[in-house]
């Protein structure tokens, strides 16, 4: 079965020229690891990350691939297991921003009139202003869990998707299938599914980029104390409570969970460019 | 100047919806969410219902909705009226608060600004004219590479390096103690210099550096992409070929190259503003800078979301402002937009 | 021949691109005497521009010439180094490009862009400069103050003219014009031709490319035509219109809808071929009525057929 799948695919990404071919293979790898990583959790973290299983300060070992922190606990672990909040929030974002920001995107931009100019001018505010401030102040309201801060990023990526959805619609609309289509007398649903049929490479670039900036967010909302709570391990949760001990020369504490936050952003971006190389889809700022 | 008057009018007027649906948009997301923000101040304490009401009361909650929106609004507009805290102090005017720490985040703001634009030029320009080299290759990834730099990180590491280990620069706050600057405008660095006392310029200058390389740093590579970019457009297109073919110097040509590359880019810097302010959050939070975006972080462990609002709503204004001042930069260095 | 003021010999301009090497300029020779116009005609990709880019040496890349000489002034432009390149453009050769709107800084005044040639090329001072530009914009029947507009606001033929003026600045001995009229309207077509041959009347050469041959004719004194990088033919303007030799100027010259003759107007079938692969032999063999079974082996020769007559042609080469 997953032979079946493989040659597909292979043959796909065989077809990208370097340096795309470069990004998107160590993009996937990245990515691909990280998520068995959080799958297989149970199975790859050697311990239990919340509790004091050495000594504390214990610099990278063998036995302790990312040493232990300031309780004691297998930062090793720690990542692993962090693993799963940083995937799921970022999922959870994606997808409600994706389901409201597509359809909406859509309807502005294939309906246009009044609805399209009020959505568009609300879209532009919430799009121009920090990002961050907003999740912020969104996930400040709610309070601090893993599902709060999914909907802050959420709220703050819906004009993301919105605008590039509106723009493809926009320049889909003009061309004569569609024409045709609304001429044989489709239903709208009928032309909104062919249009998205179209515009699914655009959606894809911008879903690996949008990705890419989410974890970031997303490790923001936690460093600042709004996603998870301690002791639940969280990268950028870690991050934080490692940094006192980095100024005395514990750098494995913070630095391991900030790489690997860095990292995972780095392979959604990667996948992200060479896509949007490979399609030759230039995002405009 | 008649002219340029009436368009900075225009253009200030067009920021006016702009920063009245973000307000809109704010208060709606604060007001409207679930969850009761005095409970969540309050947290597991036991608290009589009467002080519960005194608090709500104070906060403008008793009123009905519509009540709150244009009241707040005008509060803003009129008397520069931010509300007032909730929580420890309770009951101190945001403003006051607001206005004691803009001046810090103007300062971080500038300089990262200072430094991104510095490093964007820097490699954008030297990629675009490298193009196809192996210093370009490097330049592409550095631009992705910035992309997913994340803020604390970037810090963290360099107040390691830089801060500890090499001791060349101080790793948090904006003074040493027992350093005094004279307040003018807040800004540290120019007060200093206003008041001549060069030792507390270099004190403050080596305690700015380390935030805003990181803040700099992190926002450069979208520069660098956007300046590389459209140098190498601009240097295929048609005047630039004319001017060779009239014998025009090869330095010569590439400055008007740069200058006419430059000028999308002056666009794009409004957008940046939006994520300098945003990238401050996390700045001042990892290297203790006592600016906004820290406010915002101390105001968050206390749930006072009555300043956080105050300060987002500054947010809000800010942005739009700056966007106007690019505007009108815009409308100085184009020939073709007229007014 | 020596006293031709430009010579071009065996030039081979080719393209590397990604998909295979553009023969764009395939073994071009040709020459031109001092105080003569010169028109190249031919269809887009025939290598006209190219050719003319070669001259100034300014081929984009990828593109590189190969091999070849172009003889100017005693010297050999492809041999001359970068710095010594430069003061022959714009001083001795002068060049007008097709769109002038984006030949010319969006940045800049036109007065700016007209003094910087006098200045760069005469090191004279800035007033002087102006002054010189103030009276070429009076050649070219702009007014004076115009010298303080920006590009944008002015109309296309005075741009156009503005860009002749700045090519004629320092009074070269040869000006190139590569399609100068196609971006405009008929009325400013004919004032910037005019204006051109009031040009060669002060003594210039002018090299006119051109895919109009009515254009190209209209004020010629020889027309030489290319065809998928070479040039196929070339002879005195009256002669070539009047009695076209090769099949390939035959049909452009037929295809001219004549106002006056009810003549049906023909066009050539087929398209020009890649010049990445172009055909063996005789390159427009595949779309000559009067193929012979040699044009499809063997490429024709540039020969003389009369006095001031070139024809690659087999149907006139002695075989």
């Amino acid at each position: 079965m997953a032979l079946f799948l493989s040659t597909p695919i292979l043959g796909f990404i065989r077809s990208f020229p370097q340096p795309a071919k470069s990004m998107l293979i160590l993009g996937l790898a990245i990515v691909l690891s990280t998520m068995s990583m959080a799958i297989l959790a149970p199975y790859v973290a050697p311990y239990d990350p919340t509790s004091r299983v050495y000594i504390e300060f214990q610099p990278p070992t063998w036995s302790y691939l990312m040493g232990t922190n300031h309780v004691g606990m297998d930062v090793f672990s720690r990542i692993v297991w962090g693993s799963r909040v940083v995937l799921f929030v970022v999922a959870a974002s994606a997808a409600i921003s994706m389901a409201f920001g597509v359809p909406l995107g859509l309807i502005s931009g294939y309906y246009g009139g009044l609805v399209d100019r009020v959505l568009s001018i609300i879209m532009d505010s919430i799009y121009a202003f920090p990002s961050l401030i907003l999740a912020i102040a969104v996930a400040a309201v709610l309070g601090p869990s893993p599902l709060n801060a999914a909907i802050s990023i959420a709220i703050v990526y819906v004009p993301t998707y919105y605008r590039m959805v509106r723009g493809e619609t926009l320049k889909v609309k003009q061309m004569p299938f569609i024409e045709a289509l609304i001429v044989l007398g489709c239903s709208d649903a009928t032309v909104f599914k062919s249009i998205l049929r179209n515009i699914t490479q655009t959606i894809l670039v911008v879903f690996s980029l949008s990705v890419a900036d989410a974890i970031l967010t997303e490790a923001a909302l936690s460093f600042l104390g709004l996603s998870v709570t301690w002791p639940t391990p969280d990268w950028g949760l870690d991050l934080r409570s490692g940094q006192p001990h980095l100024l005395n020369g514990y750098w494995w504490i913070s630095m391991c969970p900030g790489l690997m936050i860095i990292a995972l952003s780095l392979g959604f971006a990667l996948i992200g460019e060479a896509l949007s190389d490979y399609f030759s889809i230039t995002t405009k700022v | 100047m008649a002219g340029l008057s009436r368009y900075i009018v225009i253009r200030a007027s067009l920021i006016v919806p702009t920063i009245l649906i973000l307000y809109t948009f704010v208060f709606i997301l604060l007001r409207v969410l679930p969850g009761d923000p005095i409970l969540a101040v309050v947290g597991t304490r036991y608290i009589p219902p009467a002080q519960l009401e005194e608090m709500r009361r104070m906060a403008g909650l008793d009123k009905p909705i519509l009540v709150q929106y244009f009241d707040y609004l005008l509060g803003v507009i009129l008397r520069g009226d931010f509300g007032k805290t909730l929580a420890s102090p309770v009951g101190k005017p945001v403003s006051e608060y607001l206005w004691e720490r803009l001046p810090a985040t103007i300062e971080l703001t500038i300089a990262s600004f200072i430094v991104a634009s510095l490093i964007g030029f820097i490699t954008g320009v030297g990629g675009a004219l490298r193009r196809g080299s192996r210093l370009d290759t490097l330049i592409r990834i550095y631009s992705i590479l910035t992309y997913t730099l994340f803020i604390p990180v970037l810090g963290m590491g360099l107040q390691y390096l830089l801060g500890l280990k090499l001791k060349l620069f101080y790793i948090s706050g904006r003074l040493s103690p027992g350093i005094h600057v004279p307040k003018v405008t807040g800004l540290l660095l120019l007060d200093s210099l206003l008041a001549g006392d060069l030792s507390a310029f270099t004190d403050a200058l080596r305690h700015i550096v380390l935030p805003s390389l990181t803040l700099g740093i992190v926002l450069s590579g979208a520069y660098t992409r956007l300046i590389r970019n459209n140098l190498i457009e601009v240097l295929n297109s048609d005047f630039i070929r004319a001017y060779r073919a009239r014998g025009i110097p090869d330095h010569r040509v590439t400055m008007y190259a740069i200058k006419n590359a430059f000028i999308p880019v002056v666009t794009y810097m409004g957008l940046q503003i939006a994520m300098l302010l945003g990238g401050a959050i996390l700045t001042e939070t990892t290297f203790s800078w006592p600016g906004l975006g820290r406010f915002i972080y101390e105001r968050i462990e206390y749930r006072d979301y009555s300043s956080i609002q105050g300060a987002v709503i500054l947010f809000a204004f800010i942005v739009g402002l700056m966007n106007l001042v690019v505007d009108i930069m815009y409308a100085l260095i184009d020939p073709r937009v007229k007014y | 021949m020596s006293d031709a003021l430009l010579e071009v010999i065996n030039l081979k301009v080719y393209f590397y691109t990604l998909s295979g090497v553009v023969r764009a300029v395939d073994n071009v020779s040709l020459n031109v005497l001092t105080g003569e116009w010169i028109s190249i005609v031919g269809e887009s990709g025939s290598g006209k521009s190219t050719l003319a880019y070669a001259i100034a040496k300014i081929v984009p890349p990828p593109g590189r010439i190969v091999e070849g000489k172009v003889k100017f002034m005693n010297k050999d432009l492809v041999e001359l180094s970068e710095e010594a390149l430069r003061s022959i453009r714009g001083r001795h050769i002068g060049f007008v490009f097709q769109d002038p709107l984006t030949s010319l800084d969006p940045l800049r005044t036109v007065g700016d862009q007209l003094a910087e040639v006098i200045q760069v090329h005469l090191g004279v001072s800035k007033d002087e400069a102006l002054r010189e530009a103030g009276e070429l914009l009076e050649l070219v029947n702009i007014p004076r103050d115009r010298l303080n507009y920006y590009p944008h606001q002015l109309s296309g033929g005075q741009r156009q003219r503005v860009v002749i003026a700045i090519s004629i600045a320092l009074r070269p001995e040869l000006l190139i014009a590569d399609e100068p009229t196609t971006a405009l309207d008929v009325i400013v077509q004919d004032q910037i031709m005019d204006l051109l041959k009031e040009v060669q009347k002060k003594g210039a050469s002018i090299m006119l490319i051109t895919h109009d041959v009515a254009l190209a004719a209209e004020r010629a004194d020889r027309i030489a035509v290319m065809y998928a990088g070479e040039i196929v033919e070339y002879g005195s303007a009256r002669s070539i219109i009047n009695a076209p030799l090769h099949p390939y100027t035959a049909g452009l010259v037929d295809s001219v809808p004549d106002l006056w003759s009810t003549k049906i107007v023909k066009s050539i079938p087929g398209f020009p071929p890649d010049l990445r692969n172009p055909p063996l032999g005789c390159r427009f063999h595949p779309r000559c009525k009067q193929a012979l079974s040699i044009c499809t082996n063997e490429s024709p020769s540039m020969t003389a057929v009369e006095h001031n007559r070139c024809v690659a042609c087999w149907l006139y080469l002695k075989r």
